[in-house]
């Protein structure tokens, strides 16, 4: 009892929550009510089609009668295309809409969410989600009340021929019902199947053909070839059980048809024997039995659509509802200066713990380095700094002021940063250079600075110059030009801090003792925090902040740490021993 | 619209498609136009029986058609759908089958995620090419069957209604002409779609870091409203093959009472025999439509198909050649060119790599290093000039005998996902003992984190090798090499991208890989280089230097910066 009194509240919950999720998507109420008003219309002319039809064929055929018929007929087929005219296009608004609140959820979402949803995985929820959810909700919405008036009515009229034909057709109701809800069962069954083996066969391809040179290499191409056809198989087994269900569906429904029809034709018959009924009468109802069933096989499939509607829109609704960044700080305070201070600063990742405890100053101007193992929290102590995360204890302040009061567009426009595989979007040369920058840049401002970092070079290699196209990735470049080019636009953006996140592991020796170069000449009397695992800039820099297992290891210069921070030692004795090892 | 028919055909060849079951298809769909004709004659007689008395006898022919109309339906859906799927699956075969023989080059070019489609979806495709040709018998056959009884009826009103022929093939010609124009538009845009949200997840962070949130979904916005008004397109096409069917419909009902009406006014024809005329009027309709739409498809897949018989078109590597049972020989390069397209790489290179000799090749990024490992595996062929072994050309040598003297460890380290044995043994073709195992995980320096983690050999490495570190990552990569036994080992920056614990592991390991094989690596930096027998220095895809450490550092400039940036910190 309880229970059940739970899961009806539950299902409640799903409504409202349903609900919510329409208001968030922004439907098209205009274009949804003109189609519903259309459909609604469709249905009243439909209604009309029996008598039309029978008063034809029961072969009074005088001029009226024939004309008023092919008048019918006309704004039959007029209200049929106007119908679809109307409701197509709400479909497909719908799911624009759909697609920008989605897109601008994920872009406001907080960065924690993205943890354990791979936002990768998420792009389906934009692109297939909405067009499925919105097709069958809109369809839902312009036509689910339409039908009711049209069975109401239409049951109304074979009643008032003869109570008795109004129940022959619904003799028939619940062994429908039951075929629908079973069908509807094995069909969600099956198509999960279907889907699960089309994703098996997409990953397994997607693995393939990203390592093809592995393949090649290990000469396994005839091992392969027999893995990929077991898994072609497996989808064409997949396939042929859709194929089967679609068969019993025709086959079961057909039954169904036929028994409708014989039942309908035996009383049918049997009144009109006894002169029950008139024959125009009975070729009515005999019209309308028809259209009566498959009205009802629509309006259960209408109910059963809703959940699939809320299951397609699942994932969408759970978007939906993850929290937004948090734009309005609270003091709105400006930082007095440019120091960075992380006091205390603790701060896991759900269970795990990623710093603890972690104090040190990045004094405004100075150039401080980050170094650590793989997992020491180096990038999530950066992450802190632009707000991606809140710590769990202590506070990061900037200028004396607490990164959590200052207004996020304030505080990200603060920051520079280039990362280790330099983000860069394709477009043209000029849309990447001028990435983030939120204002036109002239040409001159653009060669002056990509000269600063000796992108120049490559741009005036370039026929087209500022305008020439660049792939996704930046993949037509090396990795040092992708570099040149990143700095470039960290000049043109002209932040008081630069966050570089191994802005030099991805390239060899002198390309990266280039960039190095150029970032410390461009960038001089800015704050330069730097994660590295490249040793040789140690030397370079102001400070050095050493962590270890999210903890502070040591803070000092090359000098200080030298001889006095164990696992400063480590790191280096560990390049060193490679190095001997190698000499070997 | 032959160009098409072209392109379908290209795809066949060398298919063994299932003829039996296209040619039952084909019978059943004879059997069933003449079911569904017979039904209708029938139920216009009976119609025409009502109104004077019902015949027990024709009710239950009626219902014997309706049960040989209904199992006929029912198995003409099974086979043809097991047609489609059997065919669906032939070609996706031969795709996949054509992909894994592919040269390497072909995969420059094209788009992974997009050669991944060819094989999952596009294949799917290929099928609607025999559902057309069955479609467009059986509509004819239909057609036919149903215009003799149209004309057995009453001759006139048969005349009148082959009015709406020519209007039917009108639309169908409309429609599958801007079929084919919007459904490319609107394939165009979700693609642009795609790309643009591919793109932009993986950068999130960048986004917010700048900034750039309402910039982004400015632009979102304007791409999604791209997509809808190609698809509203889209669907305002089919808009007109649906009009045009439901005004065909109209047309012979209007031909039908306006006729009909006046026949039966003048006794020619009976109500029922009116009724039948209009029903059948409507079924050929019906079929004409469904005609239609399959040529609305068949044009809209035939993009698809295009790109399916263009992948069938590219030549196979070539196969054939010499065992490789001949006794270790120096490779020689002789004035090796390579462009990718149209960009020199290499520009007359010439080298020789010592047998059971270590070679170090050093030089600035896109100098060729990794160009040069492609050529000596053989993924690429040199433009111009040759790659000896001894005396022998290399292409002279069987492609898979010549490769399986190869190993390579480069930075990028891809496992497979499956488990850590199957990494290890991935393309060992004879048994392996565990014991032999054991011991190539002991030399790989794996054995000790494997027996810890749960499942051991038969644990699973997820997605790309994500339940290990980059280090692991590596090691298991070198036990796969080990495992192959190569006499010739590449080694691309191998300890690249770890940090310098992890580098630490994975050196040793692959020191032990090398003892007693012919190595060629490319370093990134000094320390790597020291120990080499040999150093070769690229320059812009030329040798600018070559000989032992000890000679370059006195002798050539770039191997001496080279030095002293590796040797930065460890004074």
């Amino acid at each position: 009892m309880n229970e059940k009194v739970k899961k009806t509240k539950q299902e409640k919950g799903n409504w409202k929550e349903f609900w919510n999720l329409l208001m968030k998507i922004h439907l098209p109420w205009h274009w949804i009510l003109a189609a519903f008003l259309c459909n609604f219309l469709y249905n009243k002319v439909m209604l009309k089609l029996p008598t039309v039809t029978a008063g034809l064929m029961s072969g009074s055929l005088d001029h009226k009668v024939l004309w008023d018929a092919i008048l019918f007929y006309v704004v039959f087929t007029l209200v049929l295309c106007g119908d679809t005219a109307l409701r197509t296009p709400a479909q497909h608004v719908a799911a624009r809409n759909a697609r920008r609140a989605i897109w601008d959820r994920m872009l406001h979402i907080r960065m924690d969410y993205y943890d354990s949803n791979n936002p990768s995985d998420l792009m389906s929820t934009i692109t297939n989600d909405t067009t499925t959810g919105m097709q069958l909700l809109v369809q839902f919405l312009t036509g689910f009340l339409p039908m009711i008036y049209y069975l109401a009515v239409a049951l109304a009229t074979v009643s008032s021929y003869n109570i008795w034909l109004m129940v022959s057709i619904f003799i028939l109701l619940p062994v429908k019902i039951i075929y629908m809800v079973f069908i509807g069962k094995w069909r969600y069954r099956t198509q999960a199947g279907l889907f699960q083996e089309i994703g098996g066969l997409t990953a397994y391809l997607a693995e393939r053909v990203r390592n093809l040179s592995l393949i090649k290499t290990y000469t396994n191409e005839e091992n392969e070839l027999k893995n990929g056809e077991n898994v072609c198989h497996r989808l064409f087994g997949a396939n042929m059980r859709v194929t089967k269900l679609e068969c019993s569906v025709t086959a079961l429904g057909t039954l169904i048809g036929m028994m409708q029809v014989m039942i309908v034709m035996v009383f049918g018959v049997v009144l009109l024997k006894r002169g029950d009924i008139t024959i125009q009468q009975w070729v009515a109802f005999y019209m309308f039995s028809g259209t009566i069933s498959t009205s009802f096989d629509n309006l259960i499939s209408y109910w059963m659509s809703l959940k699939t509607i809320q299951g397609t829109l699942a994932r969408t609704a759970r978007l939906l509802k993850a929290p937004l960044e948090e734009d309005k700080a609270k003091g709105e305070k400006k930082p007095e200066n440019m120091d960075v201070v992380f006091k205390n600063v603790t701060f896991s990742y759900g269970e795990k713990k990623a710093l603890k405890d972690i104090s040190f100053t990045i004094p405004a101007k100075s150039s401080t380095a980050i170094i650590g193992l793989c997992g020491s929290g180096k990038t999530t102590s950066m992450s802190l700094l632009e707000r991606f995360y809140e710590p769990d204890e202590g506070a990061v302040t900037l200028g004396n002021v607490p990164v959590s009061q200052i207004p996020l567009q304030t505080l990200r426009g603060y920051m520079g940063y280039v990362q280790q595989g330099a983000d860069i979007f394709s477009g043209t040369a000029r849309e990447a250079l001028t990435y983030g920058l939120h204002k036109k840049i002239a040409d001159e401002t653009i060669w002056k600075a990509a000269e600063r970092s000796g992108f120049a070079e490559l741009l005036r290699k370039w026929e087209k110059g500022l305008d020439t196209p660049i792939a996704s990735g930046g993949t037509s470049m090396s990795g040092g030009q992708r570099q040149k080019l990143v700095l470039a636009r960290e000049f043109m953006r002209d932040t008081e801090i630069l966050l570089l996140d191994e802005p030099t592991s991805a390239l060899d020796a002198s390309a990266s003792r280039m960039i190095q170069d150029t970032i410390f000449e461009m960038f001089q009397d800015r704050t330069k925090i730097i994660i590295t695992h490249d040793l040789s800039l140690l030397e370079k820099v102001d400070q050095i902040v050493v962590l270890h297992n999210g903890e502070m290891a040591g803070c000092g210069t090359y000098r200080e740490l030298y001889g006095n921070c164990a696992a400063f030692m480590e790191l280096i004795a560990a390049c060193q021993e490679e190095k001997e090892a190698l000499q070997q | 619209m032959i160009r098409i028919i072209k392109n379908y055909t290209k795809i066949f060849k060398g298919i063994r498609l299932p003829w039996m079951l296209l040619f039952l298809v084909v019978a059943l769909s004879v059997v069933r136009s003449h079911v569904e004709v017979e039904a209708i004659s029938l139920t216009a007689s009976i119609i025409d029986g009502t109104q004077n008395s019902i015949k027990t006898d024709e009710l239950i022919r009626y219902i014997e058609f309706q049960l040989i109309s209904g199992i006929t339906i029912i198995a003409f859906t099974y086979i043809s759908g097991l047609v489609l799927q059997k065919i669906n699956l032939s070609v996706r075969l031969k795709v996949w089958d054509k992909m894994m023989h592919l040269p390497t080059s072909y995969y420059d070019s094209d788009d992974v995620n997009e050669l991944v489609t060819r094989v999952t979806t596009d294949a799917d495709n290929a099928g609607s090419y025999f559902q057309l040709i069955i479609n467009i018998f059986t509509t004819f056959y239909a057609g036919i069957v149903a215009y003799q009884k149209l004309f057995s009826f009453q001759f006139k009103m048969g005349m009148a209604s082959l009015l709406a022929i020519p209007v039917i093939l009108a639309i169908t010609a409309v429609y599958s002409t801007l079929s084919y124009k919007t459904g490319a538009k609107a394939r165009t845009r979700l693609a642009e779609v795609m790309g643009y949200l591919a793109e932009r997840v993986r950068s999130l962070r960048l986004i917010k870091s700048f900034y750039m949130e309402d910039e982004e979904s400015c632009r979102a916005d304007d791409l999604f409203q791209k997509q809808c008004k190609a698809n509203i397109f889209l669907s305002y096409t089919s808009m007109i093959q649906l009009g045009g069917m439901e005004l065909v419909g109209c047309l012979t009902i209007v031909i039908s009472f306006v006729l009909g009406s006046s026949l039966v006014a003048a006794g020619e024809l009976t109500v029922g025999r009116l009724i039948g005329f209009y029903t059948l009027c409507g079924l050929a309709t019906a079929r004409l439509g469904e005609l239609s739409t399959g040529f609305g498809q068949f044009s809209q897949s035939a993009g698809v198909v295009q790109k399916i018989g263009s992948i069938l078109e590219v030549p196979d590597e070539v196969e054939e050649g010499c065992e490789m049972d001949v006794a270790d020989a120096d490779i020689c390069l002789k004035d090796v060119c390579f462009s990718y397209q149209t960009i020199p790489v290499l520009k007359e290179l010439n080298c020789t790599i010592q047998k059971g000799k270590v070679t170090a090749i050093v030089g600035t990024n896109g100098a060729g290093k990794s160009t040069l490992f492609k050529l000596l595996e053989r993924m690429y062929n040199p433009t111009e000039g040759s790659i000896c072994f001894g005396e022998q050309d290399i292409t002279q040598f069987k492609l898979s005998s010549w490769r399986k003297s190869f190993a390579i460890v480069s930075q990028e380290k891809p496992l497979l996902s499956g488990t850590v044995r199957e990494n290890i043994l991935y393309g060992v073709e004879r048994q392996v003992s565990e014991e032999e195992l054991i011991q190539v995980a002991k030399m790989a320096n794996i054995y000790d984190f494997i027996m810890k983690t749960p499942g051991q050999f038969d644990a699973q490495v997820g997605p790309g090798g994500s339940n290990f570190s980059g280090g692991q990552q590596q090691c298991i990569a070198i036990a796969r090499a080990m495992m192959r036994n190569p006499d010739y080992l590449l080694l691309d920056e191998a300890t690249s991208n770890l940090d310098a614990k992890s580098e630490q592991d994975v050196t040793a390991a692959l020191h032990n890989l090398m003892k007693g094989r012919t190595t060629i690596l490319i370093a990134h930096n000094y320390s790597a280089t020291v120990f080499a027998d040999q150093v070769i220095v690229l320059m812009d895809g030329k040798m600018k230097a070559c000989g032992t450490p000890e000679e370059l550092l006195e002798t050539d400039e770039y191997y001496r910066t080279f030095a002293k940036a590796g040797a930065g910190i460890a004074k």
